[in-house]
């Protein structure tokens, strides 16, 4: 009898329907979608001791905020080790281990944050939950791409989707939480942690019970692969040890990497940049930044506020409908719009701010981060069409480094472009334009690495008796839909 | 005739009510739309 986490045992059977399968990988990753939530723990944090305000023996919010880098880089880390051993055990493996690492990593944080132990809280949101972060990302991607291969885009975009959308519903789920809690002699945060460590451990778990895989050789009814009419996209499979030596994993990287530096670079910097940017406009105000009052830089920052929201909700939508757009136009064409149209985009956002032109502004930024979104949720397909499907959980994994690195490269840029036009004396209204020139610049370069993707040499496909030698066991039902 | 265990497993995991369904999605769609929600009122400032 197969053990209960095992993948033989969750072989679809017949009249399974595969739109089940969907919703189990929302759960999981609206749950580790947090991580971009994380945010609104990091003052608070910074008070665990001073309570209304922060003492000398307080955090300081960069020490805090460290866990986020911290959490990024063992996503890509923990994807890349484990993706292997996910491809072998199987999704619903993956996916408890996830449950365990995120949900205990919020335990392990609250422990930390109670006794004012930092080492603890990075130990448990940073490492923990970080290879949470991880095994749960890559946990449903293959599942979905096996299912849906007539809509590979729209079925990762919609898992992908809930990537982005989990700090909306995280984010302002732990501030209540937190005033919930909050009393003279606590923040409120580690009750907080308790609380979403096991939310999120049920909800994760739910959709890792969720899981099913198809019998190797199941396709959607009626459906043909047009492998003859697309060259880009196999039927065949390259195995993982083989795909990362080639030139086309490494160009996919690229692409990866410099549309995910591009957007990230901008996401974590948007509040300021508007603010910056347009400063009294914003409140119909002819003035800069510096010289508004106090309050009424509080009205600026929450509209800047407003703008940062616009753009998650731009980020998630973009990952649902770009990745579904590549389903009728192809992977390659989709990232050649993000590339060309990115880089178009960036190169307009000085001349937006120079002329005021704030509508212009904010819809120019909405396109980026629904690209940057789109470049997400699209990689998944663009691999499966290259690769094949066997190992592109494996693959995906990998290629996630991108994201790691991307998440220094990204951010370093912006802040050190402008730290240097600062210290050159550029005001800081036009501080970003060069940023926005290099930004366009990488996205270029990621145009060339997009162009360089070609089909796989036949001679690096697995033979067909090797091919669906890892698959799902040849013992499932018949018949699933 | 006898079935394998695999075989009788996947039996068990197979088939879908539209029940079972419709539960699955509002699962994750109340959720997700709640946050929705909360981010269109922030983002609504903007454009106050």
């Amino acid at each position: 009898m197969p053990g209960l986490l095992s993948r033989e045992r969750i072989i679809a059977g017949p009249g399974f329907n595969r739109w089940l399968v969907p919703p189990a990988a929302l759960a999981m990753h609206l749950s580790i979608g947090m991580a971009y939530g994380l945010s609104v723990f990091w003052r608070p944090l910074s008070q665990t001791i001073g309570i209304t305000q922060p003492a000398p023996e307080d955090w300081k919010v960069s020490t805090v905020s460290l866990t986020f880098s911290i959490a990024i880089f063992f996503l890509g880390s923990s994807a890349a080790v484990f993706g292997r051993w996910m491809e072998r055990v199987g999704p619903r493996k993956a996916g408890v281990a996830a449950a365990c690492c995120w949900g205990g990593g919020f335990l392990v944080a609250a422990v930390g944050a109670r006794t004012h132990q930092i080492w603890l809280i990075w130990l448990g949101l940073g490492v923990i939950g970080g290879c949470g972060l991880g095994l749960g990302y890559i946990s449903p991607v293959s599942t979905l791409i096996k299912w849906f291969p007539d809509r590979r885009g729209l079925a990762t975009g919609m898992a992908i989707m809930g990537f982005g959308g989990g700090a909306m519903i995280g984010a302002p789920l732990g501030d209540r939480l937190m005033r919930h809690f909050a009393s003279p002699t606590s923040v409120g945060v580690w009750q907080t942690f308790v609380v979403l460590g096991v939310i999120y451990f049920i909800a994760m778990m739910a959709g890792a019970f969720g899981y099913r895989i198809p019998r190797p050789d199941w396709k959607p009814e009626g459906w043909r692969p047009k492998v003859e009419a697309r060259s880009m996209v196999t039927s065949r499979n390259v195995h993982l040890d083989q795909a990362w030596k080639l030139p086309q994993f490494w160009a996919l990287w690229g692409v990866l990497c410099l549309n995910v530096s591009a957007g990230i670079g901008v996401l974590g910097m948007a509040s300021p940049l508007i603010q910056e940017m347009f400063g009294g406009k914003l409140i119909g105000v002819p003035a800069t930044l510096a010289q508004l009052t106090a309050e009424q830089k509080l009205d600026v920052a929450s509209i800047a506020a407003g703008f940062t929201g616009l753009l998650s909700l731009a980020n998630i939508i973009g990952r649902l409908g770009w990745a579904s757009l590549s389903d009728l136009i192809g992977r390659k064409r989709t990232y050649m719009i993000f590339f060309a149209l990115g880089a178009v985009m960036y190169a307009l956002v000085p001349t937006a701010g120079r002329l005021g032109l704030l509508p212009v502004f904010v819809i120019i930024f909405v396109i980026i981060l629904t690209m940057y979104g789109g470049g997400f949720s699209t990689i998944p397909a663009y691999l499966a069409d290259i690769f094949g499907t066997q190992f592109v959980g494996a693959i995906h994994g990998r290629l996630l480094t991108a994201w790691s690195v991307a998440g220094l490269l990204g951010p370093g840029l912006v802040n050190y472009i402008r730290e240097f036009q600062l210290d050159r004396g550029v005001a800081p209204a036009d501080a970003y334009n060069v940023t926005m020139y290099v930004l366009a610049a990488l996205l270029v370069v990621g145009f060339l690495c997009n162009l360089a993707v070609r089909p796989v040499e036949p001679k690096y496909y697995l033979g067909d008796h090797e091919s669906g030698a890892g698959a799902a066991g040849s013992m499932a039902g018949k018949g699933a839909q | 005739m006898t079935e394998s265990p695999q075989e009788d497993e996947a039996r068990a995991t197979g088939g879908t009510s539209w029940f079972v369904l419709a539960l699955a999605w509002i699962g994750v769609g109340v959720p997700m739309l709640w946050g929705v929600w909360m981010t269109l009122k922030k983002a609504a400032l903007l454009f106050r």
